[in-house]
Order: structure tokens, then C-alpha cells, then sequence
């Protein structure tokens, strides 16, 4: 579920609630916002805002019940073909194998990895931040052994190219300091 | 139930850390599907199976080598307990996840 979703079904959640409980103080004899919607059915501006609200909650609706069935989108993924079926090892998982393992290097602060299929085969490209006490074309080398024969050895396939970013030296550590 | 029974042999390999729901948000579980099953996929004939499991696999492990044993687990309990024949167990790895067992106690509380 994407950031969009998650702000949608805040929102719709939050709207849902002070809807329900409207609902039930005019249920209890509170007859206000009945009254003002009443009013707001008599001029067209009040009717359109009823109507777009209406449509909003329509929408988000739709999308929220779409998102629960649709199921996880299937994603990118590396392809074992064996006797038994196929084993499909998703990027989001390599790039999950990639930042533990650039991240246990002494001076990488953080790592932001991402991982693409090329025509080639596998691609890592990652955003590292340094600490100020290393030689960067060291590290640079470092990581791109670690993580080339962590990748091979876990994922079963050697990658094709691993591009290194230095994004910045930093003291701070941006990460929490457990996992 | 083919599906509860690849669900718990799968889980039984070493390296498996768990099994990923394949829907968002576990909306579909809560109108009721099994969570035994979850992370499983099966489409069943009449004598044959094809399964597809969708896995968390322990960090450090090797993936081929903990997929095989998934296939090969999943196929022999299946054909055992149910007659059918299982063509293929699809493995998809959805993530990576450490099992150690100090994080597995550092959540626990003390006592």
C-alpha cells in the first residue's frame, strides 16, 4: 500500500468516524445538523458540496475495496526456474539483502539501495552516507565486494553492475541504532 | 485445507521465517479466510495441484537452497495426506527477515 493509500484511508477512516458519530447524536434527538443540511439542500452551492462529498467517499471507497482484493502487486522479481516450479525472488527482498549488508560495513552511516532488472541481468544502485573518517574509494571497494558476494551467495545470481553514490559525510547517524 | 497443509510444511523448512499474506491490508482475512493458509495459493484438479507460497525467508540463508527444500517439503506432504499429484510449488520470496533467537527474545517481555 502505497503513501497515497494510507493517507486516503486515514482520511476516510477519520471522516467515517465523525460521520458515525453524527449519525448518532441525531439519532439521540440532536436535530442541528439536520437541519443544516436540510438548508443546504436548498441552494445549489450546498447541493454540489453534498454531491462532491459524496462522490469523494464513492471514490475512496471504490480504491479501498479494489487495493483489499486486488492483492499485492506482483512486482519485479529474480527467476529460478527448477523441476519442482519456479522460485521468484522479489527485488524488494535483494534490496532488503543489500542495505543489511552495506549497512554492517564500518563508515557507511546509512545505505538507500535500489535494485533494478536490466537487460543484463541484476543492477544495485545505492545511495550510501559515510562517516568522515574513511577512504571513500576503499569503502566504495569494500562495499561492492560484500555486497556482490553476499548477493551471489544468498540470491544465486551475480550481479551485473553495483553503482556507488556518496551522498554525503556525515557524524550523525540517521538510522536508528538497533534494527 | 491443501492449502493449510502446504502453509504449515512450508513453515517447517529451516530458513522460513513466515508466511506473507498475499493481500493488503488482511482485509480478505478478516471476512474470514483461513490464516493458517495465509501466504498460499493453490489451484486444485482432480488429481493434480499447483501451489504457490509467497515467504519471508531468515536473512543470511541461502534462498535457492532454502527454496528447494520448501519445494521438496511442500510436495511430499501434500501428496502424502491427499492423493494429489503436485506439478509445481511455486517459491516467492517477498522479503528478507532476521530469526535470530536474541531478537526473537528481545521482544518477549522478562518474566
Amino acid at each position: 500500500m502505497g503513501i497515497i493509500d494510507r493517507i486516503i484511508l486515514t482520511v476516510y477512516t477519520v471522516a467515517l468516524l465523525v460521520l458515525s458519530a453524527l449519525a448518532v447524536l441525531i439519532g439521540v434527538g440532536w436535530d442541528k445538523p439536520a437541519g443544516v443540511i436540510r438548508a443546504a439542500l436548498d441552494t445549489l452551492n450546498g447541493r454540489l458540496t453534498i454531491g462532491a462529498l459524496g462522490l469523494i467517499f464513492l471514490v475512496s471507497s471504490a480504491r479501498l475495496l479494489i487495493l483489499a482484493f486486488r492483492g499485492r502487486q506482483p512486482g519485479q522479481s529474480v527467476v529460478h526456474e527448477t523441476d519442482l516450479g519456479d522460485v521468484r525472488i522479489s527485488l524488494d527482498a535483494i534490496e532488503n539483502l543489500v542495505q543489511r549488508v552495506a549497512r554492517q560495513i564500518k563508515g557507511v552511516r546509512d545505505v538507500r539501495p535500489q535494485v533494478a532488472l536490466g537487460a543484463d541481468g541484476l543492477h544495485a544502485a545505492m545511495r550510501v552516507w559515510v562517516s568522515p573518517d574513511v577512504n571513500i574509494p576503499e569503502l566504495a571497494r569494500d562495499l561492492q565486494e560484500e555486497v556482490g558476494r553476499s548477493v551471489q551467495g544468498v540470491v544465486g545470481v551475480a550481479l551485473a553492475g553495483l553503482d556507488i553514490r556518496v551522498e554525503n559525510i556525515t557524524t550523525e547517524t540517521r538510522r536508528g541504532r538497533v534494527d | 485445507m491443501v492449502a493449510v497443509i502446504a502453509a504449515l510444511a512450508a513453515g517447517e523448512v529451516e530458513g522460513v521465517v513466515g508466511m506473507s499474506g498475499g493481500l493488503v491490508g488482511g482485509l480478505s482475512e478478516m471476512l474470514g479466510k483461513s490464516s493458517l493458509a495465509r501466504g498460499v495459493k493453490v489451484e486444485i484438479g482432480t488429481h493434480e495441484a499447483a501451489i504457490d507460497l509467497y515467504l519471508t525467508v531468515e536473512y543470511g540463508a541461502r534462498i535457492p537452497v532454502v527454496a528447494q527444500r520448501v519445494q521438496e517439503g511442500v510436495k511430499r506432504a501434500v501428496e502424502e495426506m491427499t492423493g494429489l499429484t503436485v506439478v509445481e510449488v511455486n517459491i516467492h520470496v517477498q522479503g528478507l527477515q532476521a530469526a535470530s533467537p536474541e531478537e526473537t527474545g528481545r521482544k518477549r517481555p522478562l518474566g
